[in-house]
């Protein structure tokens, strides 16, 4: 009896040190690249959801090349960037996607530079055919925040599924279902629109 | 005190005429400024499209001049002009890249996209 008794308070004792741990606590944060500015980190970050930035990393882009420098290193696989005023883009464009898609992203912004509309269609359309269009990776996610200013942004998103048609996914090609369609399908722009994102 | 006034009121909107400026670009939508609408097929012309973003997708009209894109402080007036080529003329606020309308006109025989 004595030993059936010992047996339960000890099974009680480790259940509630395992119940008084709580929640795990959180991983800490990345530090800053050095010379990084705590404020550009800070605000290319209101791009992703609030639960990934915390370990998203966070680039900065160069316009002479379309490089960039690392101003935080993460450890998910979101990567933020401030495209604020750069060409194409609003006085306030933030934006986030899997780092896979950085290729993408550069590629994207060197199409922006061409001032003249129709060459840019015209450029991007060959590069689509030639093969030299960078694909973003499939099922990957593209999140914006843009607007004149912070306070008047609002968010976007959309999932890259690049080549994917109607056909592969059985979701339409076109948004007048009202729900969620393929926009740019059959093309690597094709991604998932979503009504009211 | 009336003269006062007068000439107050004179001074604001001899102010105001002198800042507004004359913008021709095209009129598109923030969600996809910058490229052709016709591959997203949200409609059966770029106009169409560029509408179904604003409604669908709660995209905001924008005015495209070259690279630069400029957010329009109308929201109501762009939509008959949607993916057309116009003459804008409104007050610019350089930081926010907004231009506050005062008028918006067909430019589709204007020479060039220069403001």
């Amino acid at each position: 009896m004595k030993s059936i008794i010992s047996t339960v308070l000890g099974l009680l004792a480790l259940s509630m040190s395992v119940l008084a741990q709580g929640p795990a606590a959180p991983l800490p944060v990345p530090p800053l690249a050095p010379g990084a500015s705590q404020a550009d980190v800070d605000k290319a970050l209101l791009g992703a959801p609030e639960r990934l930035r915390a370990q998203a990393t966070v680039i900065k882009w160069k316009t002479a090349d379309w490089t960039y420098d690392t101003l935080r290193q993460g450890t998910n696989q979101i990567v933020c960037f401030d495209k604020s005023g750069l060409p194409g883009q609003l006085a306030y464009s933030l934006e986030c996607t899997h780092a896979a898609n950085l290729p993408r992203a550069a590629q994207n912004m060197k199409f922006e530079m061409e001032t003249d509309r129709a060459k840019k269609q015209a450029a991007l359309d060959a590069a689509e055919k030639d093969g030299t269009r960078a694909k973003p990776m499939f099922g990957s996610v593209w999140y914006h925040f843009m607007g004149a200013d912070a306070a008047s942004a609002r968010p976007h998103m959309t999932i890259a599924v690049p080549g994917a048609t109607a056909a592969a996914l059985g979701l339409p090609d076109n948004g007048r279902s009202g729900g969620v369609w393929i926009m740019n399908a059959g093309t690597s722009t094709a991604h998932l629109m979503t009504p009211g994102e | 005190m009336k003269v006062l006034r007068i000439t107050l009121l004179a001074a604001l909107s001899l102010s105001a005429a002198q800042g507004a400026q004359t913008f021709t670009g095209i009129i598109v939508d923030d969600m996809c400024a910058g490229v052709g609408h016709a591959p997203m097929r949200m409609g059966p012309t770029d106009a169409e499209c560029t509408r179904a973003c604003v409604l669908s997708h709660g995209a905001a009209y924008v005015l495209e001049v070259g690279k630069d894109i400029y957010t329009l402080s109308d929201q109501t007036a762009p939509a008959e002009f949607a993916a057309q080529k116009v003459r804008v003329v409104g007050t610019l606020d350089a930081r926010t890249r907004t231009i506050r309308v005062a008028s918006i006109s067909s430019a589709t025989d204007a020479a060039t996209d220069a403001r």
